[in-house]
This record gives C-alpha cells, structure tokens and sequence, in this order.
C-alpha cells in the first residue's frame, strides 16, 4: 500500500471511511507499521484535537504592543542575581538503613536534599529493572507560594533526557529510568538548583 | 537600505527564534510573542483574573521572557516555561497584591484561587492550541481564511455558509480542508511541534 494522504487520514479520523477501507489502512498502520504515516496521524490527531479545543483568548493591540515595543539591543537589567546552587544530601535511606530494609521488607529509598532555600524530597522506587522518582520541592522559609520549577533528569554528559514541572504542590515524578547516574536540575524562578551523581542502581 | 518583515521569522523553530532575538533582531521578538500571546493571555483569565490583571501580567511576562531569553536552558521547551512564568505571576498577583492569606497545610492552587477547572494537561492543550493557531496565521489568504471559518468561527458555520462566504463550491469545501491542512501541517513540522 502506497503512504497515505490528508485526505484518506482525516476520512480515517473522522470515521467516514467503508469498513474495508478503514481495515485497509488500519493494516497498513498497525500491521506493516508504517512509521511515517503512523506518525503523520499522530499528528494530525493533535492539530485536530488542539483546534478543536481552542478557546484561548488573545491580548487587545494596544497590549501586544506594548510588549513589542522593547529595544531588544539594550541590555535588560535582572531584577534579582540568578543563582545556581548545589543540593547537600542531607538523609539516604540506603546509607541510614532501617530494620525494614535490613529485612528487605521497604523498597523504596528516600533521599533528602537541601539548600538554604529549599528542600527536595526525593522517593526512588525500582519497578521491573527501571526506577520511578517521586518528588516535591519543599520551601524551607514556609513562603506562602509553593515552588514551582520545570524539573530536568539529565545524563551525566548534560543532556537533557526528560523533563517536567511540579504541580501546585511542587511535586513532580519521572517513570520508567533505567539504571545510571544522572544529575537532577530544578529551574526555579531566580536560582537553580542541582542534584548531582544520583545513583539509580539495581541491587 | 533592506527592511526585514516578520514572515520569514514566524515559521522558524523557537530555538531559532531565541537566537535571532538574542542578536538584536526586533522581527523575531515581535514574531515570538505574536506565538506565544494567546498562551500567555489566557492563563490568567482561565484563572478567573480580570482583564486588566491579565493586561499586566502579559506585560509582565513578556518582560521576564525577554531578561531570561539568553539563560533559557531548555529552549525547545519555551512553551512550557512560559505557562510556569505566567502561572507563577497569577499567584504573585493574587496572593501580594490583593493580600490574600493562604494556608500552608493547603497550599493547592485550585483552593487559593477562583477556579474553572484547569489540570498540567489543561496548559499543555493550550501551549498546543496556541502553537497552531499561531500556524494557521501563517497560511496563506484562502487556506487561512478557509481553516479559520472550519476551526475557529463561532457559531461554527455549515459547509454551506463557508461556500457562501468564500465564494467557493460547497464540493470543493472538503478537498480544501485537506489540502489545507497538509500546509499547516507542513508548517507545523517546521515550527517543531511533536505527536506527543
């Protein structure tokens, strides 16, 4: 079968096709995994999901305006010094071993981190042969907004490998890590903070 | 002397973009924020702020997006780094200035501010939204004319009318779409946006 058109794929989509037809397509999707025309409509479900959604509102002229009306090549002074600091390990579940785990009962390790800010609250629980990271960012000074920060698990080279933002309760999760080293970087409004070498090991 | 247009910025990938208006280059910025402005306006009012909050906090925004642009790390992530700023300056703006008292044991946005349902995959539709609007803008007149009548019109309009208002065969309606669409698409996959 030949790659598949916009114009089969949205008949597809919107469920206008004969049955042999969507059988047709549906075998040269699924059952000869076309890549490309798998990914064709994959993203032609999110355009058609997005627009179909869209009640975003735009800003008045005179508004965007405004914010256009910026001389680009004058340095912009920040407000506040950018910050970038390491997180202490403060507590490790592995290191300070309880009698649950001496009797391999608990396996999930707790780790706890600190900077004078902050604390970052770490749950690393092993589930078959990779690790899921449960974690919340707790404001030491008890400010009354809670930390919100995009959240980067990185390779030890840098590179970014996944990332995610912590909800309103400043927790965040990442799923399915495979063993290996990796640093931790959280970007939260004026610093950010790392935790680095974090071991995810398998015992 | 050359004068340079938005255009040739407006389909470039945010990474690129990042770049170009940190060399100074006013179309990009200008073409950046036309993107991102229906993401940026509308967190604010989803919160149920009024339009003169969501005025600042645009203005706002905009400003920290612009003293941030050269330390963005993850720039192909602009988007959601922009619906956290915003987000972040709702909360400023409600809790300082209208003096607010929140309790820490409930520190749960939805309990602090007056909500209308709204979850992380609630901002990560409208980053989308946001990102294909911003694509169909591009199109060309008909295709933009076209998409703009099928998507986005209120009440949404027959085939029927769309004919009627475009001056064109109500049978050619369909095929359009989808011709349409594969521009879009085209610019989209430009811009960088993901399946997932």
């Amino acid at each position: 079968m030949t790659h598949l058109t916009y114009t089969t794929l949205l008949s597809y989509i919107g469920n206008r096709l004969p049955d042999a037809d969507r059988a047709e397509i549906e075998t040269h999707l699924f059952s000869d995994s076309c890549q490309q025309c798998g990914s064709k409509a994959a993203r032609l479900r999110v355009v058609l999901d997005a627009v179909s959604k869209d009640r975003s509102v735009a800003p008045p002229a005179a508004v965007l305006r405004k914010a256009l009306n910026v001389d680009l090549k004058q340095p912009v002074s920040l407000s506040q010094p950018f910050l970038q600091m390491l997180a202490k390990l403060q507590f490790d579940s592995r290191l300070q071993l309880s009698p649950m785990q001496a009797r391999g009962v608990a396996k999930t390790r707790h780790m706890l981190f600190s900077t004078p800010q902050l604390d970052i609250d770490l749950e690393i629980t092993p589930e078959h042969g990779d690790h899921n990271l449960v974690g919340q960012i707790l404001d030491s000074e008890q400010a009354d907004e809670p930390s919100l920060a995009f959240v980067s698990l990185k390779s030890e080279t840098g590179e970014v490998l996944q990332g995610t933002e912590t909800d309103s309760l400043g927790q965040f999760t990442f799923q399915q890590v495979p063993p290996g080293v990796y640093d931790l970087t959280f970007d939260l409004e004026s610093q950010e903070v790392f935790i680095s070498s974090l071991e995810l090991m398998n015992d | 002397m050359v004068t340079m247009t938005v255009e040739p910025f407006a389909s470039l990938p945010d990474t690129e973009l990042i770049d170009a208006c940190l060399t100074g280059t006013s179309q990009a910025w200008e073409a950046l924020l036309v993107r991102y402005q229906r993401l940026i306006y509308s967190i604010p009012l989803r919160y149920g702020l009024p339009e003169h909050d969501a005025n600042d906090i645009f203005q706002n925004v905009s400003l920290l997006l612009l003293k941030n642009l050269a330390r963005l790390r993850d720039r192909e992530r602009l988007g959601a780094w922009l619906v956290i700023t915003t987000r972040r300056e709702c909360w400023r703006m409600f809790h300082h200035d209208r003096q607010v008292t929140i309790h820490p044991e409930t520190v749960d946005l939805n309990e602090q501010v007056p909500d209308v349902g709204h979850s992380e995959d609630d901002f990560l539709a409208l980053e989308r939204q946001t990102v294909v609007r911003a694509a169909i803008e591009l199109l060309d007149g008909p295709c933009h004319q076209l998409l703009t009548q099928l998507f986005y019109a209120e009440p949404r309009p027959s085939y029927t009318e769309i004919a009627h208002a475009l001056a064109l065969p109500e049978g050619s309606i369909g095929p359009n779409r989808a011709r349409c669409l594969e521009k879009l698409m085209r610019i989209l996959e430009k811009m960088g946006l993901s399946e997932s």
